[in-house]
């Protein structure tokens, strides 16, 4: 019998809720009840191991309403000790486990050498997201002095027995930038977008497009802030709302945008909303902007549950998923092309047929995504003379 | 007898009797409880200030010391050449002696001394050099009976302006000067290299940076408002002249206490020097009768020589009789606030007592539910305010810190408070006393000579070494009107002239009227050939700086006449003249006169310490290798210092990230720290394309680009397969690996080293059998923890070299398949490895900013400035493959190579500085 063991020192460390944060909540959530696992998290000089629904409920406070002055890190510590998880100690720990699962991104080397040494000794699978810090650095700022353990777990997700992948494009850029050997497992499995219940879209009289996420330049805020502008300059009316933070890599786009509003168009950036304000403000605009270069892409299912349908132009594998169920794909390589694109979106036919088409129903499920990565575990089984 | 020798049972009988008084206690009638529990905060306080309190000022001061800072390395201090009184021959020959022997120039003393203090050792030197100057006076003093006035500006170079402190008297002066006389007839004396003087200061007056013997005839008076804060060095010639010479003197706080003020040698003889220069003035204005008395003692002039001229002034502003009859009239509202504010004037100085101050406050008000008192005059040391007030038995947030204030807030707050505390240890003038009771607020304050002699003695003055005295005062005058009006009545009978009025008088009485005609300030030529005194390192120092210095020189010396100034490690032929350095900070008049024209070599490294020196007392054509020199102040004058030198001169007060992030991670560094570099020179030349936009913009200073010479041209007209085979046989390469290198010393921080380990992992990972090599040195820290990460991430062919011999280091040039140079940030200068790996026809990947600085040819590859490993790794990998044939390279080469000889860019240079 294979029993998993799932990595979340990281999550323990940087707890702040990302799409990623939402992957290992329903990783967690969705577990197979056939599928033996425990959710491992450095503890009292050793490690706690938290059966998944316990994990679950650790998981999941991110999403949950915190008091201003709580550190997230402190509570998160604070109801692990609560749990009261089963504790042992560093050299018992592989013999708990049979099969080690690295389910999120990390830099750290306490994680990653770890899951060195649990190489040598078990059948290893990693979650893939994407390898964009390795193939394009710029969006990225690493302090100098950690391009090493960077580089580390790309190498380590070149070379582990197992990737279970969210997205063709992650398989894709894992295959050809990081060459991993044909040889070995990977599969796809999409995250959901099922957390969230469906709505129905209330889109005001006046059209409204919402882009979300950070302005970081691979997600493209420019070009959409300046399409927007373009469009209104030739006489369209509209209004643009940003949800997302600034971005920490390029204080030119945070200029940019801030310089926009400053001369009086129609644009509202919100920072830091909360869970429910950002679901608000999709359910209540017309489009959903997803533009760039995404691992994913959670949001485009998140739109579409709350009845609100995206154009996403770039690398979007969540809105390829959902082509045709409320996604629709805008070829935009300049300004003026998205200025065009957002005036014709509008257009009383266009709005009505995405409309008709969009289908939250269709986005995919955790529960499925959770089964393909626990089954991982059994197809490395396998793939142990790889080791 | 100690508690622990009575018997146990004694013991706790007393515990009872003690636990039973104080359960009494609370039966006491109010004030007796108040009295009591006043008397343990005391208790508590006066010993907390023993402990945050330099014994000095308590009275407590230990023996008048001196020492080096941290003396590894350093000589015995020179205490004969430290006295503050004029220097006696003997002491003058010993001094000049310990200047001679003690150079302290080899490299590595040269790294020694950046201590983050300035270099106390040179700083030492540098004063002691001015004392024996001030002291070697000419026969008779140099003629100045010309009609103009010289003003030192330099205490107007600060970020405030001549609105607080030592500038605001420095201001009123100025004004006075301009009452006087017209700006065609001032002179400012500046420092270039702070900030610039605003235009409404400086109208439009000259501004000079030295006074030349030569100029010394067309002034009749110098104004110094500030003698003892900025060296006498460029003023000596004038200081020596029958010029009149005024200084307002502001105190003599530092000769009170030595052991605090000039317990290091630099600081006692850079005041000493200050005393020095003092003596050599013919009038005083003294900002206070305390200061004026002093004068005296402290000058020690010599019996023959009778009371120096000397006058109390004061700024019209700072008390003007219209505002002290408005405030009698107004008389003091007695404040209506519930709980009684408290405002502490005072400052970022253990001299101002603030813990005192605080200790009494806490103590008077020990009975009151809670407090409100406001600490005004320590912007930005709220944590420090906040540990103060606790110790000094306050709960948190009674004491808080007011930030930087306008003038009518502060007034306002003085409006509000029922007192005023200014608990100063010593004073030459104070203002805060004189603000306090102008706002209407009485004033408790240190019975010091200075408050004596602005208010008078009585209950409100205290010992500020007593807590309890300070208590007692408080307590005593917390918002009493009458003593407010008694203090304001002594304060109006002060006796003192406008100084604006009485520098305007001095002008009137003892300028001149002669037109001086000056010749020219660069004396002409009458050589043939340009003499050129050429500041640099030189081979063998290790710095890529000195091999090119070296290489430009010897063609420089061709074309010029040239002497090379070098620090004690380098060698320069015998066949080109070259002198120590020192010899033009010893006599730069002198020196100045043998050349035409200086050419400093400026960079961020400890080999340009004295080079960059000599800015300060020459005029120089500034070349600079390195585009920041943040690093280099940062160990010369610490955190402070470095960040002093990044906001000058812009519009940001702060820096944002801190500090600490911005070194740490180059792409976020606000600001190059040129300032002082660039604006003392007479010309900046930079070899960066890329950084030199950025440079003007932060300096105002347009840098002159030179593009970068090759420094190591190889031996060999052409580069063969064969000589890279022979080079890849000395170094025992094996043939059957990629031999990748990256040159220069090795640096995380700024040069990537670890994603060049990385991009070669990748490669490994990828099946291509690589060997690495550092060709540089590295810290022992960073060359151990560089091996262990190559050899965790399968790069098993790795080697850091070290620093090599020349030969080696150009068979490693030519030994390697493929060079990778990369920087963190686009602004971090350029890259002599680059331009020999071009040199060497050795194909390349290297940071997009770093090719364009060194124009690379072809079979060099650009990179995008942002990379990862993996995509230097990609980019390796291609190149290797597309980099083109042998001959193709050899062609492009050579093409390269001829256009960036060092004879071109010495041709380039003498165009440049003969312009």
């Amino acid at each position: 019998m294979t029993v998993t063991g799932v990595d979340i020192e990281q999550f323990m460390i940087d707890p702040y809720a990302t799409g990623i944060q939402r992957v290992l909540q329903y990783l967690a959530k969705c577990w197979p009840k056939d599928t033996d696992a425990v959710f491992i998290a450095p503890f009292e000089d050793g490690y706690g191991l938290l059966a998944p629904d316990q994990a679950a409920k650790l998981l999941s406070l991110p999403f949950h309403h915190l008091e201003p002055n709580q550190d997230l890190r402190d509570v998160v510590s604070a109801f692990l000790a609560e749990l009261d998880p089963q504790r042992v100690d560093e050299g018992a720990l592989s013999s708990e486990v049979s099969h080690w699962l690295l389910p999120e991104v990390s830099y750290l080397p306490s994680v990653l050498t770890r899951f060195a040494g649990m190489a040598d000794k078990m059948p290893t699978t990693m979650i893939g997201y994407d390898t964009l810090p390795m193939t394009e650095p710029g969006n990225y700022r690493f302090v100098p002095g950690n391009a090493a353990w960077v580089s580390e777990y790309f190498r380590r997700l070149a070379t582990s027995n197992n990737v279970v992948c969210i997205s063709d494009y992650a398989k894709d850029s894992i295959m050809q930038r990081l060459r991993r050997d044909p040889a070995l497992p990977i599969t796809v499995a999409y995250p959901g977008g099922d957390h969230l219940p469906v709505r129905t879209g209330e889109p005001p009289a006046r059209p409204r497009f919402a882009r979300l996420g950070t302005m970081e330049a691979r997600k493209w805020p420019l070009q959409i802030v300046n399409g927007f502008v373009a469009a209104l300059d030739s006489g369209f009316e509209a209004d643009l709302l940003l949800l997302g933070n600034k971005s920490a890599s390029d204080e030119r786009i945070n200029a940019r945008i801030h310089d926009v509003i400053d001369q009086g168009y129609p644009v509202r950036w919100i920072q830091g909303a909360g869970d429910a304000e950002v679901h608000d403000e999709i359910n209540t605009s017309t489009y959903v902007l997803s533009f760039g270069v995404e691992g994913y892409g959670i949001p485009v299912l998140e739109s579409i549950r709350m009845g609100t349908p995206v154009l996403y132009a770039g690398t979007q594998p969540a809105g390829e998923v959902m082509e045709g169920k409320g996604a629709k794909f805008v070829a935009v390589d300049d300004e003026a092309q998205v200025a065009s694109v957002l005036k014709d979106a509008v257009n009383a036919d266009s709005l009505r047929e995405i409309r008709f088409a969009l289908n939250p129903n269709e986005v995919p499920s955790w529960g499925e995504f959770a089964e393909a990565v626990a089954q991982a575990g059994g197809s490395v089984r396998d793939a142990k003379a790889l080791i | 007898m100690r508690v622990e020798d009575l018997p146990p049972g004694l013991v706790r009988k007393l515990k009872g009797v003690r636990y039973r008084l104080r359960q009494f206690s609370h039966r006491l009638p109010a004030p007796v409880q108040a009295a009591l529990v006043r008397r343990r905060h005391l208790k508590h306080v006066t010993i907390n200030q023993g402990h945050l309190t330099d014994r000095a000022y308590l009275g407590n001061a230990p023996d008048d010391e001196v020492q080096w800072l941290h003396s590894q390395g350093l000589p015995d201090v020179p205490t004969f050449g430290l006295g503050f009184a004029r220097l006696r021959p003997d002491a003058l020959r010993a001094t000049a002696e310990w200047i001679d022997e003690n150079l302290l120039d080899g490299d590595e003393m040269l790294d020694r001394r950046l201590d983050n203090h300035g270099d106390e050792f040179g700083r030492t030197r540098a004063a002691l050099r001015t004392r024996l100057r001030l002291h070697s006076r000419p026969d008779s003093p140099h003629w100045a009976g010309g009609d103009k006035v010289l003003f030192d500006a330099r205490s107007l170079q600060s970020p405030a302006f001549g609105t607080r402190g030592i500038g605001r008297f420095a201001a009123a002066a100025l004004q006075g000067v301009r009452a006087a006389v017209d700006d065609a007839d001032l002179v400012l004396l500046i420092d270039s290299g702070l900030e610039q003087i605003p235009r409404e200061l400086a109208g439009d007056s000259t501004q000079i940076t030295r006074v030349f013997e030569r100029d010394v005839a067309q002034y009749s008076v110098l104004i110094q408002p500030s003698p003892m804060t900025a060296s006498a060095d460029p003023l000596i010639h004038i200081l020596q002249s029958n010029a009149h010479k005024v200084a307002i003197v502001f105190d003599f706080i530092p000769m009170h206490y030595p052991s605090i003020y000039l317990r290091y040698p630099a600081a006692r003889a850079e005041y000493a020097q200050g005393l020095d220069a003092l003596r050599l003035y013919n009038e005083f204005i003294c900002i206070s009768d305390v200061t004026r008395k002093e004068l005296s003692t402290f000058l020690a002039l010599p019996k023959t020589h009778g009371e120096p001229r000397s006058i109390v002034a004061w700024p019209r502003d700072v008390l003007r009789k219209s505002e002290v009859q408005r405030a009698l009239r107004r008389g003091r509202r007695v404040s209506e606030r519930e709980i009684p504010r408290i405002v502490v004037m005072t400052g970022d100085e253990p001299r101002k007592n603030t813990f005192g101050a605080l200790a009494a406050i806490g103590a008077a008000t020990s009975d009151a539910q809670t407090r409100d008192v406001v600490i005004l005059g320590m912007a930005g040391h709220g944590v420090r305010v906040h540990h103060w007030s606790i110790a000094a038995a306050m709960r948190p947030g009674e004491a808080r810190t007011a930030e930087r204030l306008s003038d009518e807030d502060m007034e306002e707050l003085l409006e509000s408070a029922a007192l005023v505390v200014v608990a100063s240890f010593d004073e030459g003038l104070s203002l805060p006393v004189i603000e306090a009771l102008r706002s209407g607020a009485p004033v408790v304050a240190s019975d010091i000579p200075a408050h004596r002699e602005l208010i008078r003695s009585g209950s409100f003055l205290a010992d500020p070494k007593s807590p309890r005295a300070l208590t007692r005062a408080i307590r005593k005058n917390l918002n009493r009107a009458a003593t407010q009006r008694r203090q304001l009545r002594q304060v109006a009978r002060h006796r003192h002239a406008p100084l604006e009025g009485a520098v305007a008088k001095i002008i009137q009485r003892e300028r001149k009227s002669a037109k001086v005609a000056l010749p020219t300030s660069t004396p002409a030529r009458s050589r043939s050939r340009l003499s050129i005194g050429f500041v640099t390192p030189w081979v063998p120092q290790r710095t890529g700086v000195a091999d090119f210095s070296a290489a430009v020189g010897m063609e420089l010396a061709e074309l010029a006449d040239l002497t090379v100034y070098t620090t004690s490690d380098a060698r320069v032929p015998e066949h080109i003249r070259h002198r120590n350095v020192d010899e033009i900070l010893a006599r730069p008049d002198e020196v100045a006169a043998e050349h035409d024209v200086f050419i400093t070599v400026v960079g961020n490294s400890h080999f340009h310490l004295p080079l960059i020196e000599i800015q300060q007392h020459l005029e120089t054509v500034a070349v600079a290798h390195d585009t920041r020199m943040v690093e280099y102040y940062m160990a010369l004058r610490d955190k402070g210092g470095v960040q002093q030198v990044m906001l000058r001169g812009q519009r940001a007060r702060d820096l944002e990230p801190s500090l600490d992030e911005q070194i740490d991670d180059m792409r976020l560094l606000q600001n190059a720290g040129f300032w002082e570099v660039a604006r003392r020179a007479s010309m900046l030349i930079l070899h960066s394309p890329t950084a030199a936009p950025r440079i003007a913009v932060e300096t105002g200073v347009t840098p002159v680009v030179l593009p970068f010479a090759n420094q190591r041209i190889p031996d060999q007209d052409r580069m063969t397969t064969a000589l890279r085979g022979e080079a890849r046989e000395r170094l025992a390469f094996d043939q059957s690996l990629i031999h990748l290198a990256t040159f220069g010393f090795v640096d995380v921080r700024t040069k990537m080293s670890d994603v060049v380990i990385e991009a070669a992992a990748w490669l490994c990972q990828w099946g291509h059998r690589v060997a690495l090599h550092m060709v540089g040195s590295a810290s022992s820290l960073q060359a151990q923890e560089l091996q262990e990460r190559a050899i965790a991430a399968g790069v098993t062919n790795f080697e850091i070299t070290g620093y090599l011999p020349e030969e080696e280091f150009r068979d490693y040039l030519l030994a390697i398949d493929m060079g990778v140079q990369l920087r963190i940030s686009p602004l971090l200068g350029v890259s002599g490895p680059l331009s020999d790996l071009a040199a060497f026809g050795t194909p390349a990947v290297a940071s997009a900013g770093l090719c364009v600085d060194v124009d690379t040819p072809e079979y060099v590859a650009e990179l995008d400035e942002s990379v990862s490993p993996v995509t230097v790794a990609e980019a390796i990998e291609a190149h290797l493959t597309s980099v083109g044939t042998a001959e193709d390279r050899e062609s492009a080469r050579r093409a390269y190579l001829a256009e960036r000889t060092p004879r071109i860019y010495a041709e380039q240079l003498m165009k440049v500085i003969t312009q």
